[in-house]
């Protein structure tokens, strides 16, 4: 904990906050460029209609207004979920540096969980992807909208589905990120936490 | 002026960065440029498409299992408790229509309630509490009239059931051994391979529109890719754009990402103008649904990232003119071969159709560009 990354992604989560008081999907990013953050996002597809007003995309905008795209090559974003594949995509034309993200994408996420856009060989350069950064937070951001958007729908689910779930999976680093940079890019404390995590959880299991 | 030198030179420049090569090609004349073809009069040969369906190789070869509720009922009032059993289950999250909905049981009926079949009820997704299968299955017990009825009647029991119809015959079969068995009836996914005669003249339409669109955006300097979003229903185009990369310096303003954006302004002014009308807010939950059958027609086969905003905008129907064998998302052929149109773990699959005959393409853009 209280790495620089943490520090950024907790301006990630504050925008993501946000996101959740605006009733949107809550995911919030920053974009950090020479230690400064550049830019915000958060999520805005249900106010304007459209599914790809993703945070990502939002930030990128603010950028482009006051500098031209080759900044991207060394800014790094932090983003409390992984970026989608979409998003992985845009990321990867404007060749950004790194991305540091909270949680996994089960559903769309294109750095490692659904596809590895960040990685695979493509027209650009590559850019490596981590995760776990205040996972626990951006996941509990995202029970409690869905949660609540549940409880406004017509027709309730089943009470199941209907309880904050407080538990954790644990998190599969080494399908993120390559077992020679993580203890040295997570820290030794991190990695302990993480794994830590793990055990608990099988232990429950 | 010495073309060899050049042109040498040019290609260096396009190898180093693409996305700037039309950055110094504001000229209008600099891009290679082939004569217009006129659409409407192109006739393909005998028994030739002028589309071909883009498959991919995210076509189910594997088995993949899914939970389903299954009970034992009588046979005898089998057609009974399907059709009053069918008005009161929930959507199924899954498709179940491959499945045999009654299956012959091996083990011969215990009692008087003569043959016994096993039916398949729905997926545990579906309704996942078994106290809820019960009483949904309670009511249909009481179909029964023999006194002494077998007590494996009417008790739900979870099984394995395929969750995907097989591509092949064969497979069918096999899948079916030990799960709940498929019924075959042939792969759609390889059945429709042409599109219906109307579609296709409907389309060579709106190929003429794309071309003006690309000879537009030649002209201003943009990359001369264009997109245009129709309603299928209505056969009406309902917006329609250009590549404008060059002239915002946004590397991301592809067409695709800007036609559904214009879709998305278009509703939101709509829902607005309604609003103040009626002074009522009208509800917003359907967005996610922007452009449900929707059909999208571009020249090029898009990125990743269009493919993925294709994705989250549910459009139906992708119609595209040129493979993009480095950057594009569709083809099994096309950069890692990601087939996004039919990854079967994204929430949202879509049909793509390729132009299957000669060139019509007035520009040339570069293979490293991404649409």
């Amino acid at each position: 904990m209280g790495t620089i990354h943490h520090e950024f992604m907790s301006s990630a989560l504050r925008m993501a906050n946000l996101a959740f008081e605006s009733d949107e999907v809550p995911v919030g990013c920053v974009y950090v460029h020479d230690g400064k953050i550049i830019a915000e996002g958060m999520n805005d597809t249900n106010r304007s209609l459209c599914g790809t007003r993703h945070a990502e995309f939002l930030g990128i905008e603010t950028i482009l207004q006051t500098h031209p795209a080759s900044i991207f090559e060394e800014t790094d974003l932090y983003v409390t979920v992984e970026p989608c594949v979409m998003c992985a995509s845009a990321l990867r034309q404007l060749k950004i540096r790194a991305v540091y993200f909270g949680c996994a994408n089960d559903r769309f996420g294109g750095c490692g969980s659904v596809l590895r856009i960040n990685s695979d060989e493509g027209v650009e350069r590559p850019y490596p992807a981590y995760p776990g950064f205040y996972r626990e937070d951006a996941i509990m951001l995202l029970r409690r909208f869905y949660l609540q958007e549940n409880e406004k729908a017509p027709v309730p689910k089943a009470k199941k589905s209907r309880e904050l779930k407080t538990d954790f999976s644990p998190l599969d680093l080494g399908k993120y990120v390559p077992r020679a940079e993580i203890e040295q890019l997570y820290g030794k404390d991190a990695l302990a936490s993480l794994e830590d995590g793990k055990d608990s959880s099988e232990k429950e299991a | 002026m010495s073309p060899s030198v050049g042109v040498s030179a040019l290609d260096e420049t396009v190898s180093k960065n693409a996305s700037e090569t039309y950055l110094h090609h504001k000229e209008p004349h600099n891009h290679n440029h082939r004569r217009r073809v006129s659409i409407a009069s192109l006739k393909a040969p005998d028994s030739a498409s002028l589309f071909a369906q883009v498959k991919s190789r995210h076509e189910r070869t594997e088995l993949e299992l899914v939970d389903v509720w299954t009970t034992m009922i009588p046979a005898k009032i089998a057609t009974t408790v399907v059709s009053q059993l069918k008005q009161k289950l929930p959507k199924d999250p899954h498709t179940l229509m491959h499945l045999r909905r009654l299956v012959k049981d091996d083990l011969p009926p215990r009692d008087e309630s003569g043959v016994l079949l096993s039916l398949l009820i729905c997926s545990v997704d579906a309704v996942p509490s078994e106290d809820d299968v019960r009483a949904l299955l309670d009511p249909l017990s009481e179909l029964v009239t023999t006194p002494t009825p077998d007590e494996r009647l009417f008790v739900p029991t979870i099984k394995h059931a395929p969750a995907f119809a097989a591509p092949t015959k064969e497979q069918s079969k096999e899948w079916s051994e030990g799960t709940w068995p498929i019924m075959w009836r042939g792969n759609p996914h390889l059945i429709v391979s042409e599109l219906p005669q109307e579609d296709e003249e409907e389309l060579k339409g709106h190929l003429e529109r794309l071309l003006d669109l690309t000879e537009e955006a030649h002209n201003a300097g943009e990359i001369p890719i264009a997109t245009i979003i129709t309603d299928p229903e209505t056969r009406q185009v309902v917006a329609s754009s250009i590549d404008t990369r060059n002239s915002s310096r946004n590397p991301l303003s592809h067409s695709v990402m800007s036609c559904i954006a214009k879709v998305a302004a278009a509703e939101l002014a709509r829902r607005n103008a309604v609003a103040e009308m009626s002074n009522s807010q009208e509800d917003a939950s359907n967005q996610a649904y922007l452009c449900h059958n929707l059909q999208l027609i571009t020249t090029h086969e898009p990125c990743a990232m269009c493919c993925m905003a294709m994705v989250h905008s549910r459009i139906s129907r992708l119609v595209y003119v040129q493979n993009m064998p480095r950057s594009g998302g569709i083809d099994r052929n096309s950069g890692p071969g990601y087939g996004i149109h039919w990854n079967k773990h994204l929430n949202w699959r879509f049909e793509a159709w390729g132009w299957n005959f000669e060139d019509i393409l007035m520009y040339d853009v570069d293979e490293n560009i991404n649409a």
